[in-house]
């Protein structure tokens, strides 16, 4: 379980304040810079997924994203090609050649040829230096915010004409809250469109901190209930929903909610977020239905997928929320992608 | 109906045609099947009766000028083919003797189509049949033009007119698109026209020294144009025959049929059905029987605008209607087609025939030209779901949004279309061609059609051949005419007073309009596969009359430079013999030796098509097509005439693999001297044999696509270079080449004959599958990175450029319809040529192949066109469902 950033967390809040320059070679691990991302925000924008979540939803279909540490990505099921390479740089001996194993074999592709054993790797990222056809690789490289700039400014042109710009995701960005706070701001000084998807599970201060910087919240909502939430996210929703309450009439406010069937699909659980999404005077309410295209990333990490209901969500469940939307709420609603 | 002459097998599919027309008349808001298409395949016929009466007329005309011989086959053939009219038919017009068979056209070639007839289509005929074509071959055998141009060929040329080498050419196919100037077709009638050839015979001078020649071609037009309203009649009388027996709205449809048929082509049609009607009897005779030329670039919403606005204003016509006739037409376009070689048909992947209808685009003015019938376009196209007629859509800065929102809907159809050119690119790109052959050969377009254009062009230019050049037209421009043919170029350049003095006086004397000129080149239209073109105006290309492709093969010319120009599938010298790569110091040496394959390249080209054009030039005019052309009959010249300012060009193929060849050779090989040249070439020539982490070395060196400088920087800077090279060779007629960058579907078929590539790619396996889209899947990082990557060609300098990106149908609609909407405005703003999008997802693919039968409608876009998906062969299929698809859900990790 991840401390709470902010609260004596992994990342040290920096005192003072920064120069913008200062802010240019922050550093942040990033999962991914994804453009042409049309689901994160108004138009066409960019979204930087950032690693390291204080949550750990058990049917995350990122779960990449969830640690703050680089990780080695096993795909030698479907990429090795037998080259044993990583065997002969690893030197924690976390690498081994499978049933099919030898250099002779050096030929094929796929097969599962080599086995990671977690325990002994130390993530040292050897092997996958040496790995050539992609079947090991890390994720959660270092990025300084000039880095993510030059990416980030390539689509500036989209930006302008569709309204759209760069979204923070992760992930949390508030677990690195120096390396947000500067892209941010550099976004901003260039006259970028900024949002900051969040779960809220972050002190008030980091907020406090970045809310110059951004013109929309993307602020996820998974359930209302303390307990339920704690279960099955592994924090309790207490600091959440005073954050919500916090930044309600301050800044621009999408609230998103995936739906987890057997989690938070009861229409009453339905009924208590659009209330409180009228409460908080949100512009947009998004539902995000369950999907499972991410367990396949739960065995490539070595982990295990804990959350067993993988149905999709209901056509029931979808007319209570269409009619939710109709009778008690005003703002806009997506369903879905 | 008259006595059909096609083989006697029964033909499966025909009843599926048949009725889709009773729907389409019976409701008239129909879903209709899909049309029948027609391929090389078991289903098709071939009808011998094209073949039999022209042969005949030709044994009878033994002697007589060939224009006139050409003339009078086609006479022959309109008066006495089988002609039929389908219950239903509100547009009418066939080509061959039943719906499902295809005519031959042996004067032109008979060798591939003898073969043929053993093999793959032994069905398509009885025996009978097939002896009475094969003495009709005999005939032809050592006359038609394809031979006689192939005995004509030096013996060290005939390497490079085939298809194995960096030259390309698919020599045994006619083509030379054009677009007919159908406004004034409608507004003269063909009495009218045939008005204008009497006239401009009778002032032909007798000290004329092309007297002759001129006769022959108006009595030539003057043949066609009087078969082509003897061929409307017979439908008439067919429509009368048949109106008589039958009864309610069948009867009706018939005696429509017959009153329209009985009026156009000679009059100057009234309606918006006669218009349509008229106009598909021209491009039924001009692209199919007189000849199987490609292409009607039109801009249909303008061109019948008139007629529409016209009876909707009158009452006699409804939106609806308007959309349920346009269907008809649809339909007759697709169910045109041609019989190809196998070789281009390789070329035009599901034997398309680019019959382009274009829609949007500016007025004379500068201003929005969106009406009605643009939208009624779009509806009908999304109606009749037919791969033909290729919809292209003129998108420009002032275009009428509900225009692009209607076109968004229909290519999230999945049906590829419209194909979205940039217009401001398109009229930059006019003015760009004519400037680029000025500045050799300006004064051979004075003399032609282009005066005004070039013109415009002498003003904008400030080069010194561009400036004498003026001068001396401003002096002689009355003039020019006459003068031009005869006064060597020295000669006038020596004569120039001011230009600006006499260019006032021009303008005042009504004799030069800026604006005028601008009119003219906004009426632009693409033409073939991506190329623009001006209606009336050209007829296009060095293949004015020539050859469907004469293609350079940028990545063979690149193996050219590894292997120092020996051919590795024959062991012979085929490119030029550059020096050993391995002694290469810098990647500027490796640039410069690669430059001049290409150089040699074209070269061997311009000697093919200066042994090539004259024989087609005299053998296959085209007199049909001229009576549609703007100047041909004031001009007594055919169409096809060299001073109709046509220029020679060259197909590009590969031009992304190349620059994704270049960036690893000058990363790995000369800046990181990672990898010997010695290495490379090897494993090239073992295709990477046992060298998989060069391979994939090579494979992570940035590639084309992904808004990387390194790499589009290269695919740009060759782009220009090349066009250098490549314009620094004369033509025949002296003139540079032009290089274009467009090409069809041959990617596929030049993807087998190249080895493996230094860009990683193994041998055999296709190309990109446009030019300037990029490799399948190396473009990793989503459709924005494609288009910026895209933007730092410059589109004016080599033309045509392709640009495929697939979408899932999911980003065209709802609410990402906004966002679909802005992207497309993004594309315009960085001044891209073209793009074009396939709307399906690539499970629906696989699943097509898997279950052919479950998919026969599904439609997908091959560069270019659509085709049926599951008429594709499976090669073509993997590498459209590999085509990366721009899915925004992707899985970010592993
Ligand atoms: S280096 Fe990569 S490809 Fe080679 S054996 Fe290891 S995992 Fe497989
Ligand atoms: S990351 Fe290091 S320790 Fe882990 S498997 Fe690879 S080489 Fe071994």
């Amino acid at each position: 379980m991840e401390a709470l950033p902010g609260a004596g967390g992994m990342e040290p809040v920096p005192g003072g304040e920064p120069s913008r320059a200062d802010g240019l070679e922050a550093k942040g691990r990033i999962v991914n810079i994804q453009k042409f991302s049309i689901h994160d925000g108004p138009g066409i924008r960019t979204t930087v997924f950032l690693k390291g979540c204080p949550l750990s939803c058990l049917w995350c279909a990122n779960p990449e994203s969830i640690r703050a540490f680089p990780e080695v990505i096993d795909n030698t099921e479907s990429l090795c090609n037998g080259c044993l390479r990583c065997i002969d740089v690893c030197r924690r001996r976390a690498l081994r050649a499978g049933r099919q194993g030898g250099r002779a074999k050096g030929t094929g592709a796929g097969g599962g040829i080599v086995r990671l054993d977690r325990r002994r790797c130390d993530r040292c990222m050897a092997c996958v230096d040496v790995c050539a056809t992609g079947a090991l690789r890390t994720i959660g490289e270092t990025k300084s915010v000039r880095e993510v700039m030059d990416v980030v400014l390539q689509d500036c042109a989209f930006y302008r004409t569709s309204g759209g710009g760069v979204t923070l995701s992760g992930g949390e960005p508030l677990v690195q809250p120096a390396f947000s706070r500067a892209l941010l701001r550099e976004c901003k000084a260039r006259g970028i469109h900024t949002a900051l998807d969040t779960s809220g599970h972050a002190s008030r201060e980091l907020l406090d901190r970045l809310l110059p910087f951004v013109d929309l919240v993307l602020y996820d909502i998974k359930h209302l209930d303390s307990g339920m939430h704690a279960r099955y996210t592994g924090q309790d929703n207490a600091i959440i929903m005073e954050n919500l309450r916090y930044l309600a009439g301050k800044v621009d406010l999408w609230i998103r909610v995936p739906v987890i069937p057997g989690f938070n699909d009861d229409p009453r659980t339905l009924a208590r977020i659009f209330r409180l999404s009228k409460a908080c005077r949100a512009e947009k309410l998004w539902f995000l239905p369950y999907h499972k295209w991410g367990i396949g990333k739960y065995a490539k990490l070595g982990r295990r997928y804990a959350w067993q209901r993988t149905g999709s969500v209901s056509g029931r469940t979808l007319s209570v929320i269409k009619g939710l939307a109709a009778s008690r709420w005003s703002g806009a609603v997506e369903l879905g992608d | 109906m008259e006595a059909a002459r096609e083989s006697s097998l029964p033909v499966a599919h025909r009843p599926a045609r048949v009725s889709k027309v009773v729907q389409l008349r019976e409701r008239e808001t129909p879903s209709i099947e899909k049309p029948f298409s027609p391929r090389l395949d078991d289903r098709v016929r071939i009808c011998t009766e094209r073949a039999e009466l022209v042969t005949e007329s030709y044994r009878r005309t033994e002697g007589q000028p060939w224009i006139l011989r050409r003339a009078l086959a086609l006479d022959h053939l309109l008066r006495k083919m089988t002609i039929y009219i389908l219950d239903g038919e509100q547009i009418v017009g066939n080509y061959a003797s039943t719906p499902r068979s295809l005519p031959t056209y042996p004067e032109f070639s008979t060798a591939w189509l003898e073969t043929l007839l053993d093999g793959e289509l032994r069905g398509a005929l009885d025996e009978k049949r097939k002896k009475r074509l094969k003495s009709i071959h005999e005939y032809w055998r050592t006359q038609n033009v394809e031979d006689t141009f192939r005995k004509s060929l030096p013996g060290d040329l005939k390497d490079y007119a085939g298809w194995t080498g960096a030259v390309a050419g698919a020599w045994d196919f006619p083509a030379g698109p054009m677009i007919p100037d159908y406004k004034r077709a409608f507004s003269l009638g063909l009495n009218g026209v045939l008005g204008e050839i009497s006239h401009h015979r009778s002032r032909l001078s007798p000290h004329d020294p092309d007297v002759r020649e001129k006769t022959h071609f108006y009595d030539a037009a003057e043949i066609c144009a009087r078969a082509t309203i003897a061929f409307a009649r017979r439908y008439a009388g067919l429509a009368r025959a048949r109106a008589e027996t039958s009864r309610g709205a069948s009867r009706k449809g018939y005696e429509t049929v017959a009153r329209i048929c009985s009026r156009i082509p000679d009059h100057p049609p009234e309606t918006f059905h006669e218009a349509l009607q008229s106009f598909f009897f021209y491009h039924l005779i001009s692209s199919q029987i007189s000849w199987c030329s490609l292409g009607l670039g039109q801009r249909f919403d303008q061109l019948f605008y008139p007629f529409y606005r016209k009876e909707k204003d009158a009452g006699t016509l409804t939106y609806d209607r308007a959309v349920s006739l346009l269907e008809f037409v649809w339909i007759k376009l697709a169910d045109l087609g041609q019989l190809t070689p196998p070789v281009t048909t390789m070329v035009l992947v599901g034997g398309t025939k680019f019959q382009n209808v274009t829609i949007g685009g500016v007025d004379e003015k500068g201003n929005d030209a969106t009406n009605e019938l643009s939208f009624a376009i779009l509806d009908a196209t999304m109606k009749a779901r037919t791969i033909q007629p290729s919809l292209c859509l003129r998108y420009h800065e002032k275009i009428n949004p509900r225009l692009v929102d209607k076109a968004i809907d229909c290519i999230a159809t999945g049906i590829g279309m419209p194909a979205i050119f940039n217009d401001e690119v398109g009229v930059k790109w006019h003015l760009n061609m004519a400037l680029n052959h000025m500045n050799s050969d300006a004064l051979r377009y004075l003399g032609s059609k282009w005066p005004r254009i070039v013109w415009a062009f002498l003003e904008a230019s400030r080069s010194r051949v561009a400036r004498k050049t003026r001068e001396f037209a401003a002096a002689v421009y009355p003039r020019t005419d006459e003068i031009l043919h005869n006064w060597p170029y020295k000669v006038m350049v020596n004569k120039g007073r001011t230009a600006r003095s006499l260019r006032g006086g021009l303008k005042r004397a009504g004799i030069f309009d800026t604006e005028q000129t601008l009119a003219l080149i906004r009426d632009w239209s693409p033409i073939a596969c991506v190329t623009g073109g001006l209606s009336g105006m050209s007829v296009h290309g060095g293949m004015s009359n020539l050859s469907a492709a004469c293609v350079l093969s940028f990545v063979k010319c690149l193996e050219y430079v590894l292997y120092q120009g020996v051919e590795r599938e024959n062991g012979k010298q085929m490119g030029l013999r550059t020096p050993d790569p391995r002694t290469f110091r810098t990647y500027e040496q490796f640039l410069d030796a690669y430059l001049q394959q290409i150089r040699f390249a074209v070269e061997q080209i311009a000697k093919v098509y200066a042994v090539c054009e004259p024989i087609y030039q005299e053998r296959m005019p085209r007199p049909f097509d001229s009576l549609l052309m703007k100047h041909a009959i004031a001009r007594g010249r055919d169409a096809t005439h060299k001073t109709e300012g046509a220029y020679s060009e060259i197909l590009t193929m590969g031009p992304v693999n190349a620059a994704d060849c270049l960036a690893v050779i000058k990363k790995l090989v000369f800046e990181e001297k990672t990898v010997s040249m010695d290495e490379m070439v090897q494993a090239c020539s073992s295709n990477f044999e046992g060298r998989e982490p060069l391979r994939q070395r090579c494979l992570k060196v940035a590639k084309f696509g992904n808004d990387d400088d390194y790499v589009d920087t290269l695919l740009a800077e060759m782009y220009r270079s090349a066009n250098e090279t490549v314009r620094s060779v004369k033509d025949h007629f002296g003139k540079p080449f032009a290089l274009e960058a467009a090409v069809v579907g041959g990617f596929y078929m030049a993807g087998t004959v190249c080895g493996a590539t230094p860009d990683g790619r193994k041998r055999g396996e296709t190309l990109s599958d446009g030019q300037l889209s990029p490799m399948h899947g190396r473009d990793v990082k989503g459709p924005t990175a494609v288009l910026k990557s895209c933007s730092k060609v410059d589109p004016t300098r080599t033309w045509n450029q392709l640009l495929n990106q697939k979408f899932q149908p999911a980003f065209l609609t709802g609410r990402n319809k906004k966002v679909f909407a802005d992207y497309l405005r993004t594309w315009h703003t960085f001044r891209n040529w073209h793009i074009q999008f396939n709307c399906v997802t690539s499970d629906t693919l696989r699943d097509a192949q898997l279950h052919p039968e479950r998919h026969s409608g599904l439609i997908v876009r091959v560069s270019g066109y659509s085709a049926y998906f599951t008429d594709l062969t499976p090669t073509v299929q993997r590498d459209i469902i590999r085509r990366t698809e721009q899915d925004l859900t992707g899985i970010r990790c592993g």
